[in-house]
Protein backbone atom coordinates (compact mmCIF):
# COMPACT_ATOMS: atom_id res chain seq x y z
CA UNK A 1 0.00 0.00 0.00
CA UNK A 2 3.03 1.98 1.06
CA UNK A 3 4.61 1.93 -2.62
CA UNK A 4 1.14 2.52 -4.24
CA UNK A 5 1.07 5.57 -2.34
CA UNK A 6 4.82 6.85 -3.26
CA UNK A 7 4.17 5.86 -6.88
CA UNK A 8 1.09 8.46 -6.80
CA UNK A 9 3.40 11.17 -5.09
CA UNK A 10 5.48 10.63 -7.33
CA UNK A 11 3.22 10.45 -10.53
CA UNK A 12 1.53 13.60 -9.15
CA UNK A 13 4.36 15.46 -8.51
CA UNK A 14 6.06 14.68 -11.81
CA UNK A 15 2.58 15.72 -13.47
CA UNK A 16 2.74 19.26 -12.05
CA UNK A 17 5.98 19.70 -12.36
CA UNK A 18 6.18 19.28 -16.40
CA UNK A 19 2.86 20.64 -16.73
CA UNK A 20 4.69 24.08 -15.23
CA UNK A 21 7.88 23.57 -17.42
CA UNK A 22 5.66 23.11 -20.33
CA UNK A 23 2.97 26.36 -19.79
CA UNK A 24 6.73 28.05 -19.52
CA UNK A 25 8.21 26.86 -22.95
CA UNK A 26 5.02 28.02 -24.17
CA UNK A 27 5.49 31.40 -23.05
CA UNK A 28 8.89 31.25 -24.32
CA UNK A 29 8.11 30.07 -27.40
CA UNK A 30 5.23 32.62 -27.70
CA UNK A 31 8.17 35.33 -27.36
CA UNK A 32 10.12 33.75 -30.10
CA UNK A 33 7.33 32.97 -32.48
CA UNK A 34 5.49 36.17 -32.51
CA UNK A 35 6.75 38.94 -35.04
CA UNK A 36 4.91 41.66 -35.96
CA UNK A 37 6.72 44.93 -34.92
CA UNK A 38 7.98 43.44 -31.87
CA UNK A 39 4.58 43.49 -29.96
CA UNK A 40 4.22 40.79 -27.37
CA UNK A 41 1.23 39.59 -25.88
CA UNK A 42 1.41 39.92 -21.88
CA UNK A 43 3.27 43.25 -22.10
CA UNK A 44 3.14 46.34 -20.67
CA UNK A 45 4.89 48.65 -23.51
CA UNK A 46 2.28 50.90 -24.25
CA UNK A 47 2.90 51.18 -28.52
CA UNK A 48 1.44 54.37 -29.06
CA UNK A 49 3.80 54.29 -32.45
CA UNK A 50 5.30 51.99 -34.62
CA UNK A 51 7.18 52.46 -37.39
CA UNK A 52 6.61 56.07 -37.19
CA UNK A 53 2.80 55.65 -37.41
CA UNK A 54 0.56 56.81 -34.57
CA UNK A 55 -2.52 54.45 -33.52
CA UNK A 56 -5.84 55.21 -32.83
CA UNK A 57 -7.57 53.98 -29.66
CA UNK A 58 -11.04 52.50 -29.94
CA UNK A 59 -12.89 51.12 -26.73
CA UNK A 60 -14.03 47.80 -26.52
CA UNK A 61 -15.66 45.59 -23.51
CA UNK A 62 -12.49 43.91 -22.39
CA UNK A 63 -9.62 47.59 -22.59
CA UNK A 64 -9.32 49.13 -25.79
CA UNK A 65 -8.02 48.46 -29.10
CA UNK A 66 -5.04 50.93 -30.83
CA UNK A 67 -5.51 50.61 -34.57
CA UNK A 68 -2.28 50.85 -36.98
CA UNK A 69 -4.35 51.19 -40.47
CA UNK A 70 -1.73 51.81 -42.81
CA UNK A 71 0.73 48.90 -40.62
CA UNK A 72 -2.43 46.32 -41.15
CA UNK A 73 -2.00 45.78 -37.08
CA UNK A 74 -4.37 46.09 -34.35
CA UNK A 75 -3.11 45.64 -30.54
CA UNK A 76 -5.99 44.79 -27.95
CA UNK A 77 -5.05 46.08 -24.80
CA UNK A 78 -7.02 44.93 -21.17
CA UNK A 79 -7.24 47.28 -18.61
CA UNK A 80 -4.77 46.46 -16.61
CA UNK A 81 -2.83 48.28 -19.61
CA UNK A 82 -1.36 44.75 -20.88
CA UNK A 83 -1.73 43.56 -24.58
CA UNK A 84 -4.03 40.31 -24.43
CA UNK A 85 -4.72 40.91 -28.68
CA UNK A 86 -2.39 41.03 -31.34
CA UNK A 87 -4.42 41.08 -34.54
CA UNK A 88 -2.15 41.17 -38.06
CA UNK A 89 -3.08 41.72 -42.10
CA UNK A 90 0.49 42.33 -42.59
CA UNK A 91 2.23 40.08 -45.00
CA UNK A 92 5.78 41.28 -43.50
CA UNK A 93 5.01 40.24 -40.02
CA UNK A 94 4.05 36.09 -39.07
CA UNK A 95 2.66 34.24 -35.74
CA UNK A 96 4.41 30.58 -35.54
CA UNK A 97 5.60 31.04 -38.71
CA UNK A 98 2.05 31.54 -40.54
CA UNK A 99 2.08 34.59 -42.31
CA UNK A 100 -0.77 36.41 -44.15
CA UNK A 101 -0.93 35.40 -47.58
CA UNK A 102 -0.21 31.98 -47.34
CA UNK A 103 -2.87 29.33 -47.93
CA UNK A 104 -5.00 27.76 -45.32
CA UNK A 105 -3.79 24.11 -45.95
CA UNK A 106 0.15 25.70 -45.36
CA UNK A 107 -0.91 27.45 -42.21
CA UNK A 108 -3.11 24.79 -41.03
CA UNK A 109 0.38 21.92 -41.16
CA UNK A 110 2.62 24.37 -39.50
CA UNK A 111 0.25 25.75 -36.79
CA UNK A 112 -0.31 21.73 -35.16
CA UNK A 113 3.42 21.35 -35.18
CA UNK A 114 3.05 23.78 -32.46
CA UNK A 115 1.04 21.92 -30.77
CA UNK A 116 -2.36 24.08 -31.35
CA UNK A 117 -5.33 22.05 -31.36
CA UNK A 118 -8.57 22.60 -33.83
CA UNK A 119 -10.50 24.67 -31.84
CA UNK A 120 -14.85 24.63 -32.45
CA UNK A 121 -14.66 27.60 -34.16
CA UNK A 122 -14.18 27.20 -37.65
CA UNK A 123 -10.08 28.27 -38.76
CA UNK A 124 -9.59 28.39 -34.92
CA UNK A 125 -6.75 26.79 -32.54
CA UNK A 126 -6.06 26.92 -28.99
CA UNK A 127 -3.03 25.79 -26.78
CA UNK A 128 -2.74 26.60 -23.38
CA UNK A 129 -4.82 29.43 -22.72
CA UNK A 130 -4.21 30.84 -25.83
CA UNK A 131 -6.25 31.51 -28.73
CA UNK A 132 -5.39 32.14 -32.47
CA UNK A 133 -7.61 32.70 -35.65
CA UNK A 134 -6.97 32.39 -38.95
CA UNK A 135 -9.16 34.90 -41.35
CA UNK A 136 -9.26 33.16 -44.01
CA UNK A 137 -10.99 34.69 -47.65
CA UNK A 138 -13.04 32.92 -50.21
CA UNK A 139 -9.67 31.13 -51.93
CA UNK A 140 -9.52 29.41 -48.44
CA UNK A 141 -6.54 32.13 -48.08
CA UNK A 142 -5.34 33.14 -45.15
CA UNK A 143 -5.65 37.15 -45.36
CA UNK A 144 -5.17 37.42 -41.35
CA UNK A 145 -4.46 36.33 -38.04
CA UNK A 146 -5.70 37.11 -34.62
CA UNK A 147 -3.88 35.91 -31.53
CA UNK A 148 -4.96 36.73 -28.13
CA UNK A 149 -4.65 35.39 -24.47
CA UNK A 150 -7.83 33.74 -22.79
CA UNK A 151 -6.59 33.29 -19.50
CA UNK B 1 -35.39 71.02 20.02
CA UNK B 2 -37.88 68.97 18.17
CA UNK B 3 -37.48 72.07 15.59
CA UNK B 4 -33.97 72.28 16.10
CA UNK B 5 -33.38 68.59 14.78
CA UNK B 6 -36.00 69.15 11.48
CA UNK B 7 -33.93 72.34 10.72
CA UNK B 8 -30.63 70.57 10.50
CA UNK B 9 -32.07 68.13 8.78
CA UNK B 10 -32.84 70.33 6.49
CA UNK B 11 -29.99 71.99 6.30
CA UNK B 12 -28.02 69.18 5.49
CA UNK B 13 -30.50 68.03 2.75
CA UNK B 14 -30.29 71.10 0.94
CA UNK B 15 -26.80 71.36 1.51
CA UNK B 16 -26.19 67.88 -0.21
CA UNK B 17 -28.66 68.41 -3.26
CA UNK B 18 -26.10 71.84 -3.82
CA UNK B 19 -23.34 69.59 -3.52
CA UNK B 20 -24.85 66.73 -5.63
CA UNK B 21 -25.09 69.29 -8.44
CA UNK B 22 -22.05 71.07 -8.39
CA UNK B 23 -21.23 67.61 -8.86
CA UNK B 24 -23.05 67.48 -11.90
CA UNK B 25 -21.47 68.59 -15.01
CA UNK B 26 -23.28 69.98 -17.88
CA UNK B 27 -23.64 67.83 -21.24
CA UNK B 28 -25.29 65.07 -23.28
CA UNK B 29 -24.68 63.32 -20.33
CA UNK B 30 -23.80 64.17 -16.56
CA UNK B 31 -21.45 61.94 -16.11
CA UNK B 32 -20.01 61.88 -19.51
CA UNK B 33 -17.57 63.68 -21.76
CA UNK B 34 -18.85 65.20 -24.05
CA UNK B 35 -16.26 64.68 -27.04
CA UNK B 36 -16.21 61.11 -27.27
CA UNK B 37 -20.23 61.31 -27.34
CA UNK B 38 -19.46 63.44 -30.05
CA UNK B 39 -17.02 61.37 -32.27
CA UNK B 40 -19.85 58.46 -31.62
CA UNK B 41 -22.92 60.29 -32.72
CA UNK B 42 -21.14 61.65 -35.73
CA UNK B 43 -19.53 57.89 -36.52
CA UNK B 44 -23.35 56.69 -36.05
CA UNK B 45 -24.91 59.20 -38.70
CA UNK B 46 -22.31 58.25 -41.08
CA UNK B 47 -22.56 54.74 -40.42
CA UNK B 48 -26.69 54.83 -41.02
CA UNK B 49 -26.48 56.81 -44.19
CA UNK B 50 -23.96 54.15 -45.22
CA UNK B 51 -26.05 51.26 -43.89
CA UNK B 52 -29.05 51.92 -45.14
CA UNK B 53 -30.91 50.40 -41.61
CA UNK B 54 -33.16 51.73 -38.82
CA UNK B 55 -32.10 52.64 -35.33
CA UNK B 56 -33.87 51.69 -32.30
CA UNK B 57 -33.42 52.93 -28.54
CA UNK B 58 -33.12 51.30 -25.49
CA UNK B 59 -36.97 52.49 -24.44
CA UNK B 60 -38.04 51.49 -27.83
CA UNK B 61 -36.75 47.95 -28.12
CA UNK B 62 -38.17 47.05 -24.30
CA UNK B 63 -41.29 47.88 -25.31
CA UNK B 64 -41.35 45.66 -28.12
CA UNK B 65 -39.62 42.66 -26.26
CA UNK B 66 -42.09 43.24 -23.45
CA UNK B 67 -45.03 43.29 -25.99
CA UNK B 68 -43.72 40.29 -27.95
CA UNK B 69 -43.20 41.33 -31.00
CA UNK B 70 -42.18 38.89 -33.66
CA UNK B 71 -38.10 39.90 -34.09
CA UNK B 72 -35.08 38.28 -34.03
CA UNK B 73 -32.64 39.65 -32.08
CA UNK B 74 -28.77 39.20 -33.18
CA UNK B 75 -25.71 39.93 -31.10
CA UNK B 76 -22.78 40.83 -32.92
CA UNK B 77 -20.39 40.36 -29.29
CA UNK B 78 -17.86 37.13 -29.72
CA UNK B 79 -19.88 33.87 -28.20
CA UNK B 80 -17.67 33.88 -25.19
CA UNK B 81 -18.58 37.44 -24.28
CA UNK B 82 -22.27 36.78 -24.73
CA UNK B 83 -21.94 33.43 -22.52
CA UNK B 84 -19.61 35.95 -19.85
CA UNK B 85 -22.08 39.00 -20.13
CA UNK B 86 -25.04 37.88 -20.89
CA UNK B 87 -27.53 38.47 -23.99
CA UNK B 88 -30.34 40.61 -24.48
CA UNK B 89 -33.55 38.67 -24.18
CA UNK B 90 -33.67 36.16 -26.90
CA UNK B 91 -30.41 37.11 -28.63
CA UNK B 92 -28.85 34.46 -31.08
CA UNK B 93 -24.85 35.10 -31.69
CA UNK B 94 -24.00 36.49 -35.21
CA UNK B 95 -20.44 37.49 -34.55
CA UNK B 96 -18.86 40.09 -36.05
CA UNK B 97 -15.72 41.61 -36.27
CA UNK B 98 -14.49 45.42 -35.08
CA UNK B 99 -13.50 46.58 -38.86
CA UNK B 100 -15.05 45.57 -42.29
CA UNK B 101 -11.55 44.70 -43.08
CA UNK B 102 -11.41 41.63 -40.74
CA UNK B 103 -14.85 40.53 -42.25
CA UNK B 104 -14.70 36.25 -43.51
CA UNK B 105 -17.45 34.60 -45.72
CA UNK B 106 -17.43 32.37 -42.69
CA UNK B 107 -18.76 35.38 -40.06
CA UNK B 108 -20.68 36.63 -43.17
CA UNK B 109 -22.16 33.02 -43.36
CA UNK B 110 -23.14 32.65 -39.74
CA UNK B 111 -24.93 36.24 -39.64
CA UNK B 112 -27.71 35.46 -42.67
CA UNK B 113 -27.92 31.89 -41.03
CA UNK B 114 -28.53 33.54 -37.40
CA UNK B 115 -31.02 36.29 -39.32
CA UNK B 116 -33.17 33.38 -40.51
CA UNK B 117 -34.73 32.82 -43.73
CA UNK B 118 -37.62 35.64 -43.44
CA UNK B 119 -36.06 38.43 -44.81
CA UNK B 120 -39.00 41.19 -44.19
CA UNK B 121 -38.62 39.82 -40.01
CA UNK B 122 -38.08 42.69 -37.85
CA UNK B 123 -33.96 42.14 -36.97
CA UNK B 124 -32.47 43.94 -34.66
CA UNK B 125 -28.09 43.83 -34.25
CA UNK B 126 -26.75 44.72 -31.25
CA UNK B 127 -23.01 44.81 -29.87
CA UNK B 128 -21.27 46.50 -26.37
CA UNK B 129 -21.98 50.41 -26.64
CA UNK B 130 -22.63 53.26 -29.27
CA UNK B 131 -19.27 53.42 -30.26
CA UNK B 132 -18.76 49.56 -31.21
CA UNK B 133 -19.47 49.43 -34.98
CA UNK B 134 -19.76 45.20 -35.21
CA UNK B 135 -23.59 45.80 -34.81
CA UNK B 136 -22.82 48.18 -38.42
CA UNK B 137 -21.57 45.73 -40.05
CA UNK B 138 -23.84 43.06 -39.45
CA UNK B 139 -26.84 45.32 -40.21
CA UNK B 140 -25.53 46.59 -43.37
CA UNK B 141 -24.88 43.21 -44.74
CA UNK B 142 -28.26 42.07 -43.64
CA UNK B 143 -29.37 45.12 -45.74
CA UNK B 144 -27.25 43.97 -48.14
CA UNK B 145 -28.48 41.03 -48.67
CA UNK B 146 -32.24 41.86 -49.05
CA UNK B 147 -33.83 42.11 -45.49
CA UNK B 148 -36.02 44.68 -44.87
CA UNK B 149 -36.76 45.74 -41.71
CA UNK B 150 -33.40 45.88 -39.70
CA UNK B 151 -32.61 47.91 -37.01
CA UNK B 152 -29.41 48.43 -35.29
CA UNK B 153 -29.31 48.89 -31.27
CA UNK B 154 -26.77 51.51 -30.59
CA UNK B 155 -26.76 51.67 -27.03
CA UNK B 156 -25.97 47.51 -26.50
CA UNK B 157 -25.57 45.60 -23.34
CA UNK B 158 -24.21 48.68 -21.84
CA UNK B 159 -27.04 50.54 -22.47
CA UNK B 160 -29.09 48.09 -21.35
CA UNK B 161 -27.78 47.91 -17.98
CA UNK B 162 -27.61 51.15 -17.43
CA UNK B 163 -31.47 51.55 -18.47
CA UNK B 164 -31.23 49.03 -15.33
CA UNK B 165 -32.27 46.28 -17.59
CA UNK B 166 -31.23 42.82 -16.94
CA UNK B 167 -28.90 40.81 -19.25
CA UNK B 168 -29.41 37.08 -19.52
CA UNK B 169 -26.89 33.98 -19.14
Amino acid sequence: MGFFKSVIVVFITVALVTGCAVRHLERDTLKDQVNVFGVQLHSDTDYREINGIKGVDEPCLKGYERSFDALDVVIGYGFDGKVRKITTRNPATSLFGVRPGMTYEEGNRIILQYGFAEHEQPFTFRSNGYLLTFLVDDTERVFGLKLESVD
Amino acid sequence: MKSRVLLTVASLLVCFAFTGNAFAAPGTSPQGKEVPIETAAVKLVADVKDGGYQLVTTEELKKWIDAGKAMTIISTLPADEDKALGIIASAVNGFMPKTEKELTPVDKNALLKAAGPDKGKTIVLYCGFVACRRSHIGAKILVENGFSNVYRYPGGIIAWQDAGYQLTK
